[in-house]
């Protein structure tokens, strides 16, 4: 529940003070990003109106937001799932970079397709969670990606990558 | 009348080619597939299931995925019963009493409710969108820009007031919305807008990438943090369909949901989520035994599954006969008719009438389909349900991953709803909800498209859009509304509408 409002450093935690510092943010990079397009032209609208009323309307409720947090406070934001969200998100990246192939800086890697990038994602992503058992998430991970080979691919015939590198599609 | 029925006709002539009711069939069973998977709703279920209908012609397209949004919100009940893991806030509701009916051993009790109930609500929506369907239409012909305007603004406005939490924070997750569905190029001016130089945002963000991110990985994210004790239930499940009493003493409860449910649904601004809950509300109030309610009172069931459903289907309405999509699977629609090459709006019903009426036949066809593919699958769900959440989850990953890859095959667009899964996540930390950014999103273009176009008929003049009876009454209504909602004892009375 709330927290004290003039307890140690209590506001620099709350939720909704971090969520009105966060519309102010992002609303202020639309407004810089969009600076530079025109609000009204001789043809009407212009590019920038949408944009820089709708940011300016963020950053104004932003700082609303944190106004309001600061009289009273809605509580702690709460522990981050770090470790969560960078083994599953980074599944997903992986996959997207495995699929067809590509370039990171030195690392080059050919169009893998889903016979590789599947299973890959698939495991990486089932280790995020604690009570997961290698042996079982891997070979869970061959057998949903043959389902997902034979369903998405062949069943219902959409273009995605097989194996590029051993059948040609 | 007459007419009603030879359009329904024609309409059930193009729903019930083998073709059409194979691909209604198919789109049923995958959508129940996808959707009874905890924690994947029918938002990131048809967003998966997409790229299945690119291939198909576009009457064929939309009936399938109408049977996998029937599916999903079919499968999310089935959840919400066996496991009280709601994939999606209407579900909510049926977790109450519906858990509770399962736990007393009447899984396969609440279910049938479910799926009764569903089919009534359904017919009886099917019969009211096809009286609504025409004269709907016409009215929309005679929406210029500044009336078009003027309904999205009271539509988002709606929304607000019927989102839960914060009015101000869903009045920004409404802006942030809006604001993300500027980037890209302008197509106006061609300007290219906040891309930052990021080749992957000049065409813009699509939506499919932004609803799989917020509602899907984010949701996954969510759960993993919160390992939730899912009890899958032990019980016995018990017989399906209720006997000729037990039957006749919920179809009241049924009528009234669907009653609630079809109007509720026809608001712009997705008033269709209100459904269940007013029901549930309503059912407590009339029932002679209050009491029962949260401890497996069928009524608790039949009535809001059956409001939930009519609003599903006739939250097409607003699509079909406006253009405007009231809430985002209905984005998602609007998102396939156009890749068929079909923009909705009034003149969807002239120019494409088997489309218009085939569609509308085949939500009787796919609800009557539910009724009989899912009552003999329940066993298969449940032993589904009983896979842990360790081995479930990656295989939604991965699911989403080809889903959203095949949606334009490119890797851009999976890299992109990684970072919408990390967006959802901090909205979520941040007790904002993605609901009104999504709506908003999805209303940012059309809106700023109306918006040039009533300017540049009026010359500039921004008073336009109070010059005609009809805008300046949509905005009226919008004010009103947002005016009320901020009284607190309705904020009060809203509050208590969500914990119910």
């Amino acid at each position: 529940m709330p927290q004290s409002p003039n307890g140690s450093g209590g506001r620099f935690r709350d939720r909704d003070f971090w969520a009105g510092i966060a519309l102010v943010v992002l609303g202020g990079v639309a407004l810089i990003g969009a600076a530079d397009l025109p609000f009204m032209t001789r043809q009407g609208v212009g590019a920038g109106l949408m944009p820089r009323i709708v940011g300016g309307l963020i950053v104004a409720l932003g700082a609303l937001q944190v106004a309001l947090a600061l009289r009273a406070p809605a509580g702690p934001v709460g522990a981050w799932a770090w470790r969560e969200i960078v083994i599953v998100l980074g599944a997903v990246v992986l996959f997207g970079f495995t699929i067809r192939g590509g370039t990171i800086g030195p690392v080059e890697v050919p169009p893998l397709g889903l016979v590789i990038a599947g299973p890959l994602a698939a495991f990486v992503a089932g280790l995020a969670d604690r009570s997961a058992k290698r042996g079982e998430l891997f070979v869970f991970s061959v057998a949903i990606s043959a389902v997902c080979i034979v369903a998405f691919r062949f069943a219902l015939g959409i273009p995605v990558p097989v194996a590029p590198w051993l059948i040609g599609y | 009348m007459g007419e009603m029925f030879s359009n329904l006709g024609l309409g059930f002539q193009v729903a019930l080619t083998l073709k059409n009711i194979g691909l209604c069939f198919v789109g049923c069973l995958i959508g129940t597939l996808v959707g009874v998977l905890p924690g994947v709703g029918p938002v990131a279920t048809i967003a998966i299931l997409l790229p299945i209908t690119l291939s198909l012609d576009p009457t064929g397209a939309l009936i399938m995925l109408a049977g996998i949004y029937y599916g999903a919100q079919y499968g999310g009940s089935t959840t919400a019963i066996l496991v009280n893991i709601p994939g999606e806030a209407t579900a909510v509701v049926t977790a109450i009493d519906g858990h509770a009916m399962a736990k007393n051993g009447q899984a396969g009790l609440a279910l049938g409710y479910a799926a009764v109930g569903s089919f009534i609500a359904g017919s009886i929506a099917t019969l009211l969108i096809a009286a609504l369907g025409e004269p709907m239409s016409n009215l929309g012909l005679l929406f210029g820009p500044a009336e078009y305007f003027s309904l999205m603004i009271m539509g988002l406005v709606l929304a607000v007031v019927l989102a839960r939490g914060s009015l101000l924070k869903a009045v920004a997750m409404i802006a942030v919305g809006v604001l993300l569905s500027t980037v890209g190029t302008d197509i106006e001016t061609g300007r290219e807008r906040l891309t930052f130089d990021l080749e992957m945002l000049y065409d813009g963000l699509e939506f499919a990438v932004l609803a799989m991110g917020l509602f899907g990985f984010a949701e996954i994210l969510k759960n993993l943090q919160n390992p939730e004790a899912r009890d899958v239930v032990r019980a016995k499940i018990g017989r399906l369909l209720p006997n000729l009493r037990e039957f006749l003493g919920n179809l009241p409860a049924m009528l009234r949901g669907a009653g609630l449910g079809s109007v509720l649904g026809i608001l712009p601004g997705n008033g269709a989520i209100l459904a269940p809950f007013a029901s549930y509300a309503l059912e407590k109030r009339l029932s002679k035994r209050p009491e029962t309610f949260g401890r497996g009172a069928s009524a608790g069931v039949a009535g809001p599954e059956s409001a939930n459903n009519a609003g599903a289907q006739t939250s097409f309405i607003p699509l079909l006969t406006l253009g405007l999509p009231p809430n985002a699977v209905m984005a998602l629609m609007v998102g396939a008719m156009l890749i068929q090459g079909v923009i909705p709006g009034p003149q969807v019903i002239d120019r494409n009438p088997e489309l218009f009426w085939g569609l509308i036949a085949s939500m009787w066809v796919g609800n009557l389909m539910l009724l009989v593919i899912n009552l003999p699958l329940i066993g298969l769900w449940v032993r589904l349900l009983r896979v842990p959440y360790r081995l479930l989850f990656p295989a939604i990953v991965l699911f989403c991953c080809i889903g959203i890859y095949s949606i334009g095959n490119a890797a851009d667009m999976v890299y992109l709803t990684a970072i919408f899964g990390l967006v959802g996540y901090v909205l979520h930390k941040l007790d904002f909800e993605p609901a009104p950014l999504a709506l908003g999103f999805v209303l940012g273009r059309l809106l700023e498209e109306k918006l040039r176009q009533a300017l540049i008929i009026s010359g500039g003049d921004p008073m336009v859009f109070l010059g005609t009876p009809l805008s300046a009454s949509l905005l009226c209504i919008g004010l009103v509304a947002l005016a009320v909602s901020m009284l607190p004892a309705l904020r009060a009375g809203r509050e208590e509408v969500f914990k119910d």
